[in-house]
């Protein structure tokens, strides 16, 4: 049986579709859902997605007018019982927002304590949004979280956010960021990304995709949904995915599969793992 | 842990920008207070300010000199300048409030609204000056040295030495409380600890200070990266 996933979609989301296209793309059944949904209709669905987007118009913070609606009441609970749960750009901050990444502690109210913060973009040249494709590569949790497991070599993938800096100032937050990074940014060849741009943000230990203890939750603020096709990965770009891009020539070359679905292979395996 | 000293600045200017219509951010900040934090009628109003301070060289022996370097000699400058700044604020849209400090009163020695905001009635409202507001300043320490792109490096002959931006957020209460119960009210609905506890600083990058009446002039905040 296909298993059922919910987009949640927030007033400002605005990567809905390409995000239901990439789960419907790897054998899943996704539909758009309202925040606003009733929650039993929602608790029905086996795994979340929270899309990219200005919930709130950014308002105060990326992400925390969302993080404090009453359906986060839900996903915090699915994410403690298992359920897999990816956010994307807006979704990630969403996440952090919320508490549920890294999540390691109780609070007392049985939400997680905010252990972490996406923090505005800040490095030596520039500072606010910025957009590029980049490359991924393999954080210390990336074969603990069911989105990254296998992930091995350079993955590209364009980012587009100003507010995408894991921060923290607690020793529990500076704790899951080293070892709950599930991706994190590299250089082409594989080395970590130590300066701008191919460090866009000024991440604290590079972090770019942050995992809970279980790994069943991923906050990741480059955006896989923007990469299903091999005909949106740029001509330029070095490395075998750049390689593949010069060399396709017909349609069907083209609408191949692109790098982001690795990380939506990882939810269809996670949901049926029979099925992959 | 990254940690913020106070510097009290000689000379400060600090400015204070609010949109002449409604503020979105605000009118979202107290519903999501009031309806998602608990907080009901208890909160009876917020508005918030972007927020600037620009501390100034000491100049000491000119001003002793009595080569008129208090002040006076800043307002110049500090007039052209707002009133031709297209990055600090956009007057078709926001009121420009400014305070002046000299010497070590925490009170601004000067105060003006700027030309083009004078024209409006009711301008300065909640004023960081007032009496009947709790404020609650908010910078981010990674960001103290952002700066409005256009401003000049000195103002009456006295050369810019740091520069602090963020935002005031101001409160009223719907029932009468001493200051440390307004206080922890501030604190309560503003530091995030959880999605239950606090919205408006993020302790994590965001630095605060909460004042039960009138802000300091010149609070000299300094970031290590300033």
């Amino acid at each position: 049986m296909t298993a059922n996933v919910a987009v949640i979609r927030f007033p400002g989301s605005n990567c809905e579709s390409e995000s239901l296209e990439a789960i419907e793309r790897v054998g899943l059944n996704g539909k758009i859902m309202r925040w606003n949904e009733p929650v039993d209709l929602l608790d029905q669905f086996d795994g979340f997605f929270l899309p990219g987007g200005f919930s709130y118009q950014d308002r105060i913070r990326a992400g925390a007018v969302a993080a404090r609606l009453p359906v986060l009441d839900l996903l915090i609970r699915r994410a403690d019982a298992g359920t897999p749960i990816l956010g994307i750009c807006n979704g990630a901050q969403i996440l952090v927002e919320t508490g549920i990444v890294p999540g390691n502690r109780d609070g007392a109210d049985g939400a997680h304590p905010v252990d972490v913060a996406l923090a505005p973009n800040r490095s030596e040249v520039h500072e606010g949004y910025f957009t590029r494709w980049l490359f991924l590569g393999p954080g210390p949790a990336v074969d603990r979280c069911v989105f990254t497991r296998g992930i091995s070599e350079p993955l590209p993938m364009p980012t587009a956010h100003a507010e995408g800096r894991f921060v923290s100032r607690d020793p529990e937050g500076q704790e899951a960021l080293q070892s709950q990074t599930g991706l994190r940014y590299v250089l082409s060849d594989g080395p970590p990304a130590e300066a701008f741009p191919a460090l866009p943000n000024g991440s604290s230990f590079g972090t770019a995709g942050l995992t809970n203890a279980a790994g069943n939750v991923l906050a990741l603020m480059p955006h896989p949904d923007r990469a299903l096709r091999l005909a949106q990965v740029p001509d330029w770009l070095p490395g075998p995915w750049g390689e593949s891009r010069r060399s396709a020539r017909s349609f069907a070359e083209l609408e191949a599969d692109g790098p982001g679905l690795a990380i939506f292979r990882g939810f269809a395996a996670a949901l049926q793992p029979e099925g992959v | 842990m990254e940690s913020v000293t106070h510097t009290k600045s000689a000379v400060a200017i600090q400015v204070a920008i609010s949109p002449k219509g409604l503020d979105a951010t605000a009118i979202t900040a107290t519903d999501t207070v009031r309806r998602l934090l608990g907080f009901g009628d208890r909160l009876r109003q917020l508005r918030r300010q972007r927020w600037l301070e620009v501390s100034l060289s000491d100049d000491s022996e000119l001003a002793g000199a009595g080569q008129g370097r208090g002040i006076e000699s800043i307002l110049p400058d500090l007039d052209a300048y707002v009133g031709q700044s297209f990055s600090l604020w956009n007057p078709n849209k926001e009121r420009c409030w400014i305070r002046l400090k000299e010497g070590k009163d925490e009170r601004a020695s000067a105060e003006f609204v700027s030309n083009v905001g004078r024209r409006d009635a009711g301008w300065g409202d909640p004023r960081l000056d007032g009496d009947r507001w709790d404020h609650l300043v908010i910078w981010d320490v990674a960001r103290g040295s952002a700066r409005a792109s256009d401003l000049p490096s000195s103002f009456g002959g006295r050369s810019v030495v740091r520069v602090t931006s963020g935002d005031v957020y101001s409160f009223r209460w719907g029932s009468a409380a001493d200051e440390s119960t307004r206080r922890s009210w501030v604190e309560e609905l503003a530091v995030v600890r959880g999605r239950g506890h606090g919205l408006l600083v993020q302790p994590h990058y965001q630095d605060h200070a909460i004042y039960c009446g009138p802000v300091p002039s010149g609070l000299g905040v300094e970031s290590p990266q300033s």
